[in-house]
This record gives structure tokens, C-alpha cells and sequence, in this order.
């Protein structure tokens, strides 16, 4: 569905996105929060001025558009992230919209009789969108997750599953997954838009195994809305999805912060913290914590990018106690030291992240002296990756020449310099992940992941 | 000449998107190198088409160029500008960069082309523009050059062109001295400086000095980076004066000689100096030496973020593996007993056989390797098949070549495109190998002379009947081409260019590493500067001494008698002695044991031995000459004083005339070395128990004998000082054999 759509070459959007991949590649925009927000701003751009007449090809668009910024650099999975992330907002304002549309359908639309209620595949499915936040047990939802087979209206589906307590337990999480994934709406529409287009071919029979496929893309549906019909929509949608854009961007924006509302929760006085690196949420979180508890922080230099130097220098600007510390005393230092702190690049599914290179020998630090490791990241930096077995280049290897003068001439050949610049680091020897919204153990985070994307996102 | 053109746009900062009001930063490329040190490689292809880690050097220098906000290329073309026409056209560069191919047949030199260039009337004559003069790998924005270059513009109007000069980085054989003067980063000289032949004298003109510029030298490494940031006076001025060629030798020296032009040239150093030079890299493509040294660069990562696994546009993916190893994303196949050693890269749908040994070295796309081959630091282009158990050294292997079974292709080989080796052949070092026959510079197509004889039959000899290619005459056998009335470039002299070739070391020629002396602000002292400047500037090119192995020359020799006669004639002070020969050694860069050598030999034939002289007179002169300078010698041996016996040994089998006489007197020597304190006992002792002084050291049988007759003479003597040695500590001596020798021989 994704190959056709692809931006013309002389697209101004297309410029851009190419701009965005050339300074992705060249590593003129790093940084996880950079990333993100760059790449927000371009697909905000794309959903205003491209050119397309049904959802299904914006959605395709901003996918090739994602492929491409992944393509151009690998390492910044925040890029696919926000990708992910738009194009589930996409999805639910289409759905919430192709809804009310389809609900409003009957007083704007001539012919109006198909979509009363009649109809029997439309009524519960539409009076349950209306109430889902009340509505517990979804005839739809049950439907699609068990009965392949029933036909149209399925309200006895629940009925026989409702039974067992464990039944219960499993429904109301797959419930809950195709509410975040918005399959239900997803599923009543093309009840709804099924029910339309079999009216056109004078059919009035509904397929029955239809509804039963989960997998029900929108794609499917909108395929057959007729364009002109979209297009109404469309220009109403435009400003709905920029603005859910906007709500990103403004998310993203405000990632630290809400980290570091927690602060003062993990932070007790009279601690000493040790962190390395400088980030930003690091930065943000300790000051925070500052402002209600008193405590030291220690920093590790962490060569050769020597981030530490300016956070150390950031944060004894604003009045904490700040030590510096060259990485290889992190080991001797840390029985003094209360708890570890540190900041992100990604977060994976399995709770294992990656960090600065030099986290890891302050985690493995921390580990061995059973002191708690406590990571600070916004969630726009879970990747739903699967790092079980990550590529040897994942760790991104830099130019030698920070670590090793070339100005000798001798040594350039002869040694081999290795200069990674993010650590892996093991879900195990993280105790917990504090982020913009809510604590959660590393054992916690596929599931995070699993509600913040489409599923069907997840190879862009 | 050309009034200064004022810049009337003031240089704002580049903004990106299309600002229509201001110029696009523009480059130039030559893409000709008009020199022949690739030509065997180049025969369908110009050079900068040539794969750098299977990316071509055109792209590579694209990239580097739009990494620096150029927004238009100007690509000048001479050979086969219709293969870089078609390359540009596919190139996804075309969507990011304004490129334009100009080509021309007539320009024979970088001089030409830019009076060519001139006469096109495409550059803008507003704005500087970046001349780059082979393909570079930079990771350095260009564009910070640039506005460096419009502010010291701004300041004087007469700095018509910025070079580009890097810190740190290889020793080359095309290193020029520059002299500079910082606070303006003005070029005030410029001078060639070929490793070889090594020139041993510099001339600075006098008024250098004589300036304004109160002067002492500083000393870095730096290299001339081929980017030049030029106003549109520079094509102007090689239009007016058609005998400039070379941009270094003739454009920038004519400027900087030239009173009447009133013109500047500045130099931008790239990088940072203190940090290392910040992650830089910024390197051109001259010859197949720095070829290779610039593939290994990248494949280590020097240039970062330029790396083959960053996502080269319209690239290869490549996947990086422990060691700086690259394999193709794209169905590479590699045998399980194939053993890689980075760093190196391979590929797409490349496949190697069982046992192939691949060291430093990159594959291009679609090769083959059979099995038991072994390729080390070699640079195989793409679609070449390897046969079985081939060993590639250090060679450059073109696009298409076909090698057999047992093929053995020596250092610094190249293989032209298309070239066929048959089953066992065996390439020489340093061989070229084309397709087509050599062409000399007066080649003329209308008399295509048939191969003569003893060519073909030195062909058959080399390559065997099986092969296809014509074996090319060495790069220093090659007929001088630039034989000009105006003087020969130094650097392609025969000596010098062999050393451009891939495979050559260096490291064997002594460093001669002051390449740029900048003149810097004196604190004080402004009357004794200029005297410092001249000898330390006359003495810089003298410190290079090619010949390592042989030690010292011989002037050191004669010195050194003549300044131990005087000391010893006048009776001066061992300390002084010790400090004159020092700085001798130091000046001469001959080496302590050179040092001890000469004195040895000195104070030894000082010793005088007649016919009828008794052991006694003998003891009795070592003695007491060595009771005086004895210190003299222990000062030029820091480490092993036993190495004073052994010279002496050396001495005395070696020099025939003084030393035959004294040969039976060995032992006497050694102690008189002992009573004057020169050899303690311990030393002794370890001279007698090391190998050396049994003459292991020679594998001549006759010179062995000798040794040993000498070893003889001695070791009774060192024998009886460790038996008055144990027997003073009351131990028993357990070496029977030594106390049996003593019986017999102690005199």
C-alpha cells in the first residue's frame, strides 16, 4: 500500500525531507530531542501542504517518509518514534472524525436511510463509540477478538465468554489494546462503510467474515470512500491532525519538565548522586529535585566527549553541590555514592537502553555495589525494537581522532582506535525508569510500547 | 589587472533554503589531475571516478563539497567527460547540489583550466569561490574557510586567495615549507620540498626579514590541503599570465615574488590546533600512495561521519562488524574458513571461497575470490575474479580484471582495467599492467609503431602467454614529462615520485618533518631574530640524511679525530672533551656507539707498540692513558660498558694496521683498562660471558677464528680477577676449566 505513494521530486516537501535525511546522515541534527522534534516539524509540513485525496495515502506517505529518515541514520530511533507516533494520532482523529462524519451523515446527506438503525451492524458499534469510556464489555471488540465466524451482530458473543474469570481478564486487555490501537472504531467504521458500499452494489447481505479479520487496516475502508466524500472530510481533518501534531511537538517540548516533576519522589536529602554525560532530562530532573531537597551530585567526566564538564558546570551554576570525577574513579567512588542516575539515547522494548558510552561501566558499577540505577527519559524515546541480539554497530562508532591526536603521524596506521559512542545496557541492571508519564520497571516497558504504537507501524 | 571588485553584498550569514538575493557558494572541481600517476587505472575512466571504498572519488568529494553549503559545483572536465557528464546525471547529488560538467580538451594543466574558466564567465564575479584540486574526503566545512577568507577581505582587498593548509597528518613527499605570518595568516613564501632528492638548502628571500615583521619561527607540521578559497582576480590573473601552470609553483609563487601585482595569499589551518584538530579530516586523492592510506583512513573512521556504513546517498549499506570490518548488506558470501582482519570492506555480491585471507584491504562489488587466496592492503576495484592460492600485496587491481590460479601480484602492482593474468603469473613490484600499451607524452596516433621484439618477448617473460595486457614502463624509467624550459616540478622528479607510489615506506628515510615555519610576533629582542631565522633556516633541510643503515657520514669521523686530537694534544678537560663530542654526535646524528668507536680507536692508536715492546711499556701507556680519559669513553656508553671491551676487540681485529700490532696485546689492553678504572671487574666478567666476544656475532668463519684468537688473549686476565674476587669472599671456585686456562696462560 506504501510503495505508490512517495513525494514528487520537485515537492518542496520532498526538499525538506531530503535536507532532514542529508543533516540526519551528516550528523548535523543529533540528539534524540533534536531528532524528534525535527523530524515532527517535517511531517507537520507534509500533512499541510501535500498533496492527497485519501487518508491511506497520507499514511503511506509519512510511512516513506520515515523509512527514508530512518534509512539516513539508524542510531536516532527517535526519528521512527515520532513517526509512529503521528501516525497513530493520524488514525485515531481520521477514525473519530470518518465517525462523527458518518454520524452527521444522516442530516447532511441526502440519502440518508442506509445508515439508520436498521441497520443491524452499525447501531451497537456506533452507540458503543459514543459511550466507550462507559461501555465495559464491547460487542465489537469481543467479536473481533473471538468469532471470526458470527455474523453481523455478535452480541451473544460476550455473552458465552463472560464466564470465565480468567476470559474476563484476557478480554478486557485485548479490549484495552484495540481501544489504544483504535481497531474498535477502526471496526465499527468498516461495519459502517462496508454496509455503504454493499448498498452501492445493491447488495444488502453482510459478508460475515469481514468483521472477523482484526487486521482491518483503515486503508481498507477509505479505499472505498468515495473521494469526493473524503475530500469534504479531509479539508475538515487537515486542521485536526496538524493540531495533534502541534500536541506533540508541544509534548516533546515539555519532556523535561515533566520528568522532572517527579524529582523530589526519588531524590531524598543528603544523597549523593553520581550521573555522567549531560543530559538534558538529567539536567532538568536534578535541578528540579534541588529545589526541595538538598543532596551531591557527582559527575563523571565521561570521555573522550567530556559532556560531564558542562553539566558539572551547568549544575554547580545553579547552586548544587557538584564534583567532578575523571570515569575511572567512578568504581572507587561509588560506595560513597546513594543512587545512579542517568539519561537515555533509546529505550528499547526489552527494557535495555542505550546510553553514553560509559554508562554501562556506571551501571555495571552500580550493580556490583548494589546501589540503584535509576534511568530519567521522556517516553518518545521507547523504540520498539527487540535489542536481544543487537548489531555490533549499534553502539555507533566514532572518528578516532577524539581519542588520539592524528596530528602524530606515527600510530594512525599501526594502532586501531575503537570509539563507541552509546553503551548498551542490559534491562537487568536498571531498577527504574522514571519518565514524562509515570515510573515503570524495565520489565514494564514492551508494554508502554505496545500502547504508544500501531502495531502495524512498527516495520515503517 | 583586474580592479579589486568590491564586494558589495555584504556576507551574511548562509541561511539554508533559496535566498534568492544571495549568491550560492560555488566550487570548482578539477577533475583532471593532469599528472599520469593513476594513468594505468584510468584508461576508460577518469581518476575521479575511481572507487574509494567502492564510492566514487566524485562522490565523495560531492559529499564533502555540500557538507560546506556549496550550492553549485562547476565540474571541469578534460578525458572522458562523458562518463562524469553520465555520472553526475544518476548521481543523487543532482537533487541537492547545482552541478555543471564543463569540459575541455585543451587544458593540459590547472592553469589552463582556470583560463578557460575565465573565458566561460560562469563563476561569479561578486563572491569567492572554493577550488578544489583533486578529490578530497573531508568531513571539515569548507564554508567556515570562506568567511574566514571574506573577513580578511574585508580588512585588505588585496588577499586574493585562501589555501587551506591541515596540521598533523602523514609525512608526504609533496610537502612544501611555508613561511607565515600568523596574526594575518599571511603566505609570505612558498617553496617545494620533495623528500627526494632532499634539497639541502632553502632560500627565504632577505626582505622577509628586513619587513615589518619582527620574526622568530615557530615550527608545525602542516600540509598543503588543495582547497583553495579564490576571488575571481585568480582566474584573471592566469589569464593574463599564460605561462602559469601549476597553481602552487607558478601561480602562487609568481604572486608572492610579484611586487607590482601587490597581491596576498592567506593561509586557513583546518581544525582546531589544541584539541587534536576537533575531529577533522580533511585529505586529498594525489597518488596511489595517499589512496591507500585515505581508504584505510576511512574504513577506520577517521573521516567520521563519511563512513561507508553511514549512508552514503545512492549507496551500498554496509554492516560493520568488530575491527572495522565492512561486509555489503547485499549477498555477500563469505566461506566459513575465510579469515577477515580489518580494516577492510567488501562489496555487494561479492563471494569468497574456503581459506581466503583477506588483510586491510577493500573489495569492490560482484569479485570473486577462489580458495587459499590471500589478499593483504590491496584495493581490488569491482568485478574482478581471483583465482585459487593468488597472494595480492599492496596492489590496486582495476575495474574487470580476470586473475588465474597461483598468480602472485608484488608490491605496489596496478592493474589497468580489463588486464587477463594467466595461471602463475608472477607480477614484479612496482609493475604497471594496462590493457593498452604505454603511450608516451609524444605518443601520436598516426604512427602506431607494431611492438618490437624484445618488448614482446619481456612482455611473454613476465605476464606468460595466457595473459592479456601490456606490461608499462616504472614511473621513474618513465620519460620526464614535464621537461618545460621553465624548470621541472621537483616533485615529480623520478625519486620523488617513486615515492608516490603505493607500497613505498617512508619510514625508512629520515624525518625531515619541519615542513612550515611560521613567522610569529617576537616579545623582544629584535636585533638578534633575524639571525636566528637564517641559520635555523639554513640548517632545516640539512637534517636529512638518507642513508640511516650506514651511519654517520664521514665528515662525523674526521671531526671527531681532529677534536680529540686537540683535546688530547692540549690537555683539555674530559668534561669538555665529553661535551664537544656530544654536540658533535647531536649535530652529526651519529650515535653514541659511532662516538665510542672513534674515541677507542683514537686514544688506542695512541698507544705506541714497537717490535721489541715489553707487556709492561704496553700496561703501562693504556694505563695511563686511559687513566685520563677512560671517563670519556665511559661517558659515550650509557647502558652496557662491556660494549667498550668489545670495541676494542672490534678494534683491534678490524683495523689493520694499528690493530695487528696490538692484537697480541689484548689482554694487556683490558688491563690496563682495569687499572685505570675505565672496566670494572663485574664488566669484565660480563664481556667474557657474552657471546659477542666470542665472535657469534660474524657468520664469516675467518673473522670468527679471529675473534675467538682475540676472546683468548683476554679471558685469561678477566679469569684471574674473579678467581682474586671469590677468593677474597672465601668461595670456591667451581669453573675447573677456567682455572686450567689461567694455569697456562696468565702472563
Amino acid at each position: 500500500m506504501a510503495a505508490s505513494a512517495s513525494l514528487k521530486s520537485n515537492d518542496p516537501n520532498a526538499r525538506l525531507t531530503e535536507a532532514l535525511c542529508t543533516s540526519l546522515r551528516r550528523r548535523q541534527i543529533v540528539g534524540s530531542l533534536n531528532v524528534a522534534l525535527a523530524t515532527a516539524a517535517l511531517i507537520q509540513n507534509i500533512v499541510r501542504s501535500a498533496r492527497y485525496s485519501t487518508i491511506d495515502e497520507l499514511l503511506a506517505l509519512i510511512k516513506s517518509v520515515g523509512r527514508r529518515l530512518i534509512d539516513a541514520n539508524p542510531k536516532e530511533l527517535a526519528a521512527g518514534n515520532i513517526v509512529r507516533r503521528i501516525l497513530r494520532l493520524i488514525r485515531e482523529e481520521y477514525r473519530a472524525a470518518a465517525a462523527a462524519h458518518i454520524v452527521s451523515a444522516p442530516g447532511s446527506a441526502p440519502e440518508t436511510p442506509y445508515l439508520g438503525p436498521t441497520t443491524p451492524g452499525i447501531s451497537a458499534p456506533l452507540n458503543h463509540y459514543l459511550n466507550l469510556s462507559s461501555n465495559t464489555s464491547s460487542s465489537a471488540s469481543e467479536f473481533n477478538f473471538f468469532s471470526p465466524s458470527s455474523s453481523g451482530g455478535g452480541s451473544h458473543g460476550p455473552l458465552i465468554r463472560q464466564t470465565s474469570l480468567s476470559n474476563f481478564v484476557a478480554m478486557r486487555h485485548s479490549r484495552a489494546q484495540l481501544e489504544r490501537s483504535g481497531s474498535l472504531v477502526d471496526l465499527q467504521l468498516s461495519q459502517s462503510t462496508n454496509n455503504l458500499f454493499t448498498r452501492n452494489n445493491s447488495s444488502n447481505g453482510y459478508p460475515p467474515e469481514t468483521p472477523g479479520v482484526s487486521s482491518i487496516t483503515p486503508n481498507y475502508n477509505t479505499s472505498k470512500i468515495d473521494s469526493e466524500e473524503f475530500m469534504k472530510q479531509s479539508s475538515k481533518l487537515k486542521p485536526v491532525l496538524i493540531q495533534a501534531i502541534d500536541e506533540v511537538v508541544g509534548e516533546l517540548e515539555t519532556t523535561h519538565e515533566d520528568v522532572a516533576k517527579g524529582a523530589k519522589e526519588h531524590i531524598h536529602s543528603s544523597e549523593i548522586i553520581l550521573t555522567m554525560g549531560h543530559s538534558k532530562t538529567v539536567e532538568a530532573f536534578l535541578k528540579q529535585g534541588y529545589r526541595d531537597r538538598k543532596f551531591t551530585v557527582v559527575v563523571a567526566e565521561s570521555a573522550p566527549s567530556y559532556l560531564g564538564h558542562s553539566l558539572a558546570q551547568s549544575l554547580s551554576s545553579s547552586g548544587i553541590p557538584t564534583i567532578l570525577i575523571p570515569d575511572s574513579s567512578i568504581h572507587a567512588i561509588l560506595p560513597r555514592i546513594t543512587k545512579v542516575i542517568l539519561g537515555a539515547h533509546t529505550v528499547l522494548a526489552n527494557g535495555g537502553l542505550f546510553a553514553l558510552s560509559g554508562s554501562l561501566a556506571c551501571a555495571l558499577a552500580a550493580k556490583s555495589h548494589s546501589k540503584p540505577l535509576v534511568i530519567v527519559t521522556g517516553q518518545f524515546k521507547f523504540a520498539p525494537a527487540w535489542n536481544l541480539y543487537h548489531d555490533f554497530a549499534a553502539v555507533d562508532f566514532q572518528s578516532p581522532s577524539k581519542l588520539f591526536s592524528s596530528s602524530s603521524s606515527t600510530g594512525k596506521d599501526s594502532t586501531e582506535i575503537i570509539n563507541p559512542y552509546y553503551d548498551y545496557i542490559r534491562p537487568e541492571l536498571v531498577q527504574l525508569f522514571v519518565t514524562n508519564e509515570g515510573d515503570h520497571s524495565p520489565s514494564y516497558i514492551y508494554r508502554l510500547i505496545k500502547e504508544a504504537y500501531d502495531e502495524e507501524d512498527v516495520e515503517l | 589587472m583586474p580592479p579589486k571588485k568590491h564586494q558589495s553584498t555584504k556576507p551574511e550569514p548562509k541561511t539554508k533554503g533559496d535566498n534568492v538575493d544571495e549568491a550560492p557558494l560555488q566550487a570548482v572541481v578539477l577533475a583532471d589531475s593532469y599528472n599520469r600517476r593513476f594513468e594505468v587505472l584510468c584508461q576508460d575512466q577518469p581518476r575521479v571516478l575511481l572507487p574509494l571504498c567502492s564510492t566514487p572519488l566524485l562522490a565523495w568529494t560531492l559529499e564533502s563539497l555540500s557538507l560546506s553549503k556549496v550550492k553549485q559545483v562547476f565540474v571541469f572536465c578534460g578525458v572522458h567527460s562523458d562518463k562524469i557528464r553520465s555520472f553526475i546525471e544518476s548521481s543523487p547529488y543532482r537533487n541537492t547540489l547545482d552541478i555543471q560538467c564543463l569540459s575541455s580538451q585543451t587544458a593540459m594543466s590547472a592553469g589552463d583550466a582556470l583560463r578557460e574558466l575565465d573565458d566561460m564567465n560562469v563563476l561569479n564575479a561578486e563572491n569567492p569561490f572554493i577550488l578544489v584540486h583533486s578529490p578530497i574526503i573531508s568531513n571539515y566545512d569548507l564554508s567556515k574557510m570562506v568567511e574566514a577568507h571574506k573577513k580578511r577581505r574585508e580588512e585588505d582587498k588585496n588577499f586574493i586567495m585562501t589555501m587551506g593548509v591541515g596540521q598533523g597528518g602523514r609525512q608526504h613527499p609533496e610537502s612544501p615549507i611555508m613561511l607565515v605570518h600568523p596574526p594575518s595568516s599571511r603566505l609570505l613564501h612558498y617553496v617545494q620540498n620533495p623528500i627526494s632528492p632532499t634539497q639541502p638548502r632553502v632560500a627565504f628571500p632577505s626582505q622577509l626579514f628586513l619587513d615589518p615583521f619582527p620574526t622568530n619561527i615557530d615550527t608545525y607540521e602542516i600540509w598543503d590541503l588543495g582547497i583553495d578559497i579564490c576571488e575571481a582576480d585568480v582566474p584573471a590573473l592566469c589569464t593574463e599570465n599564460f605561462d602559469y601552470h601549476d597553481m602552487r609553483r607558478h601561480f602562487v609563487n609568481g604572486v608572492l615574488t610579484s611586487e607590482l601585482l601587490g597581491k596576498k595569499i592567506a593561509v586557513h589551518l583546518v581544525g582546531d590546533q589544541r584539541s587534536g584538530n576537533g575531529g577533522t579530516y580533511v585529505e586529498r586523492i594525489r597518488d596511489t600512495r595517499t589512496f591507500g592510506e585515505i581508504t584505510r583512513d576511512v574504513l577506520r573512521r577517521w573521516a567520521f561521519p563519511l563512513a561507508p556504513d553511514n549512508n552514503e546517498p545512492g549507496g551500498v549499506q554496509y554492516e560493520l562488524r568488530a575491527g572495522n570490518v565492512y561486509i555489503a548488506k547485499d549477498n555477500v558470501v563469505l566461506s566459513r574458513t575465510t579469515t577477515l582482519s580489518g580494516p577492510l570492506l567488501i562489496g555487494p555480491r561479492s563471494a569468497l571461497a574456503h581459506n581466503t585471507h583477506i588483510h586491510q584491504s577493500t573489495l569492490g562489488g560482484d569479485c570473486t575470490v577462489g580458495p587459499g587466496t590471500t589478499i593483504t592492503q590491496s584495493y581490488v576495484f569491482d568485478d574482478v575474479r581471483i583465482g585459487a592460492n593468488c597472494i595480492l600485496r599492496e596492489c590496486i587491481i582495476g575495474e574487470g580484471v580476470i586473475i588465474g590460479d597461483d598468480v602472485k601480484v608484488g608490491k605496489g602492482a596496478l592493474l589497468g582495467n580489463g588486464v587477463r593474468l594467466g595461471k602463475g603469473t608472477i607480477i614484479p613490484e612496482f609493475a604497471r599492467i594496462g590493457r593498452d600499451r604505454y603511450k608516451g607524452d609524444d605518443y601520436d596516433s598516426d604512427e602506431e609503431e607494431e611492438e618490437d621484439e624484445e618488448e614482446k618477448q619481456q612482455r611473454l617473460e613476465v605476464l606468460g602467454p595466457d595473459s592479456t595486457g601490456y606490461l608499462w614502463p616504472n614511473e621513474e624509467e618513465e620519460p620526464d614529462s614535464d621537461s618545460d624550459d621553465e624548470g621541472e616540478d621537483p616533485y615529480e622528479h623520478p625519486r620523488n615520485k617513486r615515492l608516490l607510489q603505493l607500497g613505498r615506506r617512508l619510514s625508512n628515510l629520515s624525518t625531515s618533518t619541519v615542513s612550515l615555519s611560521t613567522l610569529s610576533k617576537a616579545s623582544s629582542s629584535e636585533a638578534s631574530s633575524p639571525l636566528s631565522v637564517a641559520s635555523s633556516a639554513s640548517t632545516l633541510p640539512d637534517l636529512a640524511p638518507l642513508n640511516l643503515d650506514q651511519g654517520p657520514r664521514e665528515e662525523f669521523y674526521t671531526e671527531a679525530k681532529e677534536s680529540l686530537e686537540r683535546a688530547y694534544e692540549e690537555d683539555h678537560k674530559v668534561e669538555n672533551a665529553a661535551l664537544e663530542m656530544r654536540t658533535l654526535v647531536m649535530g652529526e646524528n651519529a650515535g653514541q656507539d659511532a662516538a665510542r668507536e672513534v674515541i677507542l680507536e683514537f686514544f688506542l692508536s695512541k698507544i705506541n707498540v714497537k717490535s721489541d715492546s715489553t707487556a709492561g711499556d704496553i700496561l703501562k701507556q693504556t694505563t695511563e692513558i686511559f687513566e685520563k680519559w677512560g671517563q670519556l669513553v665511559r661517558s659515550f656508553s650509557t647502558s652496557d660498558y662491556t660494549l667498550i671491551a668489545i670495541d676494542i676487540q672490534k678494534f683491534v681485529i678490524q683495523n689493520r694496521t694499528q690493530g695487528e700490532s696490538l692484537k697480541q696485546w689484548f689482554g694487556i689492553l683490558l688491563r690496563g683498562l682495569y687499572d685505570s678504572d675505565t672496566l670494572s671487574e663485574d664488566e669484565l666478567i660480563d664481556w667474557r660471558d657474552s657471546s659477542i666476544s666470542k665472535g657469534e656475532g660474524t657468520n664469516d668463519q675467518e673473522e670468527k677464528k679471529m675473534w675467538l684468537e682475540v676472546y683468548k688473549k683476554g679471558k685469561p686476565l678477566v679469569d684471574v680477577l674473579e678467581q682474586m674476587e671469590s677468593d677474597d669472599d672465601d668461595d670456591d671456585d667451581d669453573e675447573d676449566e677456567d682455572e686450567d686456562d689461567e694455569e697456562e696462560d696468565s702472563d
